[in-house]
């Protein structure tokens, strides 16, 4: 899988050079009014930024697949003797290193901004680890939706578009039908509060990991199910 | 030994293989002669697991067509499937590590042999080198079975006999040949058998050197005259 995850990673690179310079480019625009607002700006640059990440998360999904069957690379990459888990791992885990870079950096750089240009802020390095962490995640869990309707729509021999939008669809039904069901079998779990100091006030916020583990559950299934369909696809 | 049985693959009303039952003997050099949508290519794909039977049966050494036969069984596309952000050296060495049976001795051969200058970038190599590039990825390893689909399709005639000569080159004793093209000349002296296909069917099987006889006609003209004519 490493020979794959190199190859993957490498083939993406431009790609995740781009966004990188992207991110900090805009960050840095806002740097100077940053000085003057006292911050404010950078929090906005989190606020513009950071809603596009699922989407184009949702539209990488697609893209690092669709390339293959595009360029017709997908005959190279099925005739290696390995098992789908290889191809579509290889896959999810260098839009892991994607996303957990973008968000990093999305965070890095406002942090830097707010803790260093305000003294009206604070927030403490293991609080940001656990922010960047648990977003980061939860955009990840986003991938396995796509590919999943990406590859089930491959193995049909005709109107592969249609079902890979209608899957797509489909399993935004189920998963909102499963949704409450699964946080269910997580409630045990204790939600995560983190809290940061603003003009000498406190403040807490919580995330339900209920619901990210149900989701994360969730996207494990698929991801099973798309390894099983990688090898099912017809070229 | 690959068993073909009933085989039916059908796209939406189109038939591409039409109930086909064939039995290929290991070691042997077979050519699958047609035209274009004969269902050759169709007919490789099923046998490789690219796309599944419609109804039939498919045994590959009585193993059914998928990753188990993957790595006994090398195919050329023939669509130019290269990765062309990658210097050519360095897609040989990627895909080579996949494979066990892989053999340096014949990829060096075979890179002397094209003349591929592999430490240029996929992108910047011409349509036929990227052609013998793919054929050093197919070529290169000790499968048992190679199926060759279309490697003389947009080839220019000087380069057609420079890449069956590197097949003859590549070709061992006890490995099996399958390959399929519509360009009967350059190729008919390499196979020992020819299927000739027509409609998703077989219309013509025999061994190469009989159905001359049988026909007084070489495998260019029984294609051109007898079959398609």
């Amino acid at each position: 899988m490493g020979r794959l995850f190199k190859k993957e990673l490498l083939g993406e690179k431009n790609w995740i050079l781009g966004f990188c310079g992207f991110v900090l480019g805009v960050n840095f625009l806002f740097l100077p009014l940053a000085k003057v607002t006292e911050g404010f700006m950078a929090m906005m640059v989190i606020f513009f930024t950071l809603p596009a990440f699922p989407l184009m998360t949702l539209v990488r999904s697609f893209l690092i697949l669709k390339n293959e069957w595009d360029s017709n690379t997908n005959f190279l990459l099925l005739s290696l003797p390995l098992r789908g888990y290889n191809i579509v791992l290889s896959k999810v885990g260098v839009l892991a290193v994607e996303i957990f870079l973008y968000v990093f950096l999305v965070f890095l750089v406002p942090y830097i901004m707010l803790t260093g240009f305000t003294n009206q802020f604070s927030l403490d390095v293991l609080t940001f680890s656990k922010l960047w962490f648990l977003t980061a995640f939860r955009i990840l869990l986003i991938v396995p939706f796509a590919m999943f309707s990406y590859l089930f729509g491959r193995i049909f021999s005709r109107a592969q578009g249609w079902i890979t939008a209608g899957s797509l669809i489909g399993l935004l039904v189920i998963y909102s039908r499963y949704l409450h069901f699964g946080r269910k079998i997580f409630s045990y779990l204790p939600e995560v509060s983190m809290s940061f100091t603003l003009a000498g006030d406190v403040e807490t916020f919580s995330l339900n990991i209920a619901t990210m583990m149900a989701t994360f559950l969730f996207s494990v299934i698929l991801t099973l199910a798309s390894c099983f369909f990688i090898e099912k696809a017809e070229l | 030994m690959i068993k073909i049985k009933n085989l039916v693959k059908r796209y939406n009303d189109i038939y591409a293989i039409n109930n086909i039952n064939l039995d290929i003997e290991d070691g042997s050099f077979i050519g699958l002669v047609g035209p274009n949508g004969s269902g050759k290519t169709t007919l490789l794909k099923l046998i490789f697991g690219y796309c599944r039977p419609t109804s039939g049966e498919i045994e590959v050494d009585g193993k059914h067509p998928g990753v188990e036969i993957k790595s006994t069984t090398a195919f050329y596309p023939e669509y130019d499937s290269t990765y062309h952000w990658m210097k050519a050296k360095d897609l040989i060495k990627w895909y080579s590590g996949f494979f066990p049976d892989w053999n340096k001795e014949k990829e060096k051969n075979l890179i002397d042999f094209f003349n591929i200058p592999t430490h240029r970038y996929v992108a910047h190599l011409s349509k036929g080198l990227r052609a013998k590039l793919k054929l050093v990825l197919t070529l290169s390893r000790d499968a048992k079975i190679f199926l060759l689909d279309e490697p003389l399709s947009g080839i220019d005639p000087a380069s057609r006999a420079n890449i069956t000569s590197g097949i003859l080159k590549a070709y061992r004793e006890g490995q099996t040949f399958i390959f399929s093209t519509h360009i009967v000349t350059d190729a008919e002296m390499l196979f020992e058998r020819t299927i000739f296909m027509k409609d998703g069917n077989v219309a013509i099987d025999g061994e190469s050197d009989a159905l001359r006889e049988k026909y007084g006609k070489s495998m260019d003209q029984i294609f051109k005259e007898d079959l398609y004519g």
